[in-house]
């Protein structure tokens, strides 16, 4: 089934994208009070996760800076886990970080295996890209 | 900064682990009522959904027919995004299906990018490779 290799940069850009723009729309939601705004969007905290949320969801959906945005973006869903849901019990599907734990994992993926060849970052940069290292 | 890629296969094996524990849980809420929640084994459609969460779900967080589990979990999650949120409103943040998209965009990542070096079907394939060479 290695033909279907040919075919995951283009998906790996499509899920960047996806993924980035819903990271996205959290931060508009705070800061730019879209989707019905967010309750106590004013502290300091909300504020600058909402920035974080923002552009490091748009740098991640278009590729650019894709490894420093995700970085950072992985780092603050990993803080935002253990600050929220993590005191509420130990599986994530009790104490509703899934969500946190899901864009954690997803953002340290991308920080390892980089924007692939789809993105900005390789358009303006010409950095070389991973090759699969598929098994099966 | 492509030093970092050395270390891509161990965080995709470790991202496939969670990702497919979470979505094998979900299946154990639905048939076992594990987690607080209601098992819905009287209506047909939650029980296929509960056996594929869970098959499929442990299937590619060990990393055996990775593939085959990854579009089997696409699927499911694509048809659950479209018969439950998707009707509600059009962004997830607002009908509640952003754990859906993530769900099934991520399987779908894994169906194309395969099971990785560090899974079974990885193991399993070096050894029959082993006994074919020897």
């Amino acid at each position: 089934m290695n033909s279907l290799n040919r075919f995951f940069d283009p998906v790996y850009c499509l899920m960047r994208l996806i993924v980035g723009l819903m990271f996205a729309s959290h931060g508009g939601q705070i800061i730019l009070g879209m989707f019905g705004g967010m309750k106590g969007s004013g502290e300091m905290l909300i504020q600058v996760a909402g920035w974080i949320l923002l552009v490091g969801g748009f740098m991640i959906a278009f590729g650019l800076l894709t490894r420093l945005a995700a970085f950072i973006s992985s780092g603050f869903m990993a803080v935002a886990y253990f600050m929220v849901h993590a005191p509420q019990g130990f599986f994530p599907i009790v104490t509703k970080g899934e969500l946190a734990v899901f864009y954690c994992w997803v953002f340290l993926f991308m920080v390892f295996y980089g924007p692939g060849r789809w993105s900005l970052d390789a358009l303006l940069f010409k950095t070389g890209v991973f090759a699969p290292a598929s098994a099966t | 900064m492509n030093s970092l890629n050395r270390f891509a296969n161990p965080v995709y094996c470790a991202l496939r682990l969670i990702v497919g524990l979470m979505f094998a849980c979900h299946g154990g809420q639905k048939l076992f009522g594990l987690f607080g929640g209601p098992a819905e084994l009287g209506d047909p459609e939650g029980l296929v959904a509960g056996i594929i969460e869970l098959g499929a779900g442990i299937l590619v967080a060990v990393g055996l027919f990775t593939r085959i589990a990854a579009l089997l979990a696409s699927g499911e999650m694509a048809v659950a995004y479209f018969e439950a949120h998707a009707v509600r409103a059009f962004f997830p943040i607002q009908n509640h299906g952003e754990l859906a998209v993530l769900f099934c965009w991520a399987f779908l990542f894994i169906f194309f990018y395969g099971s990785g070096r560090w899974s079974l079907d990885a193991l399993i394939k070096r050894k029959s490779n082993h006994i074919t060479h020897a």
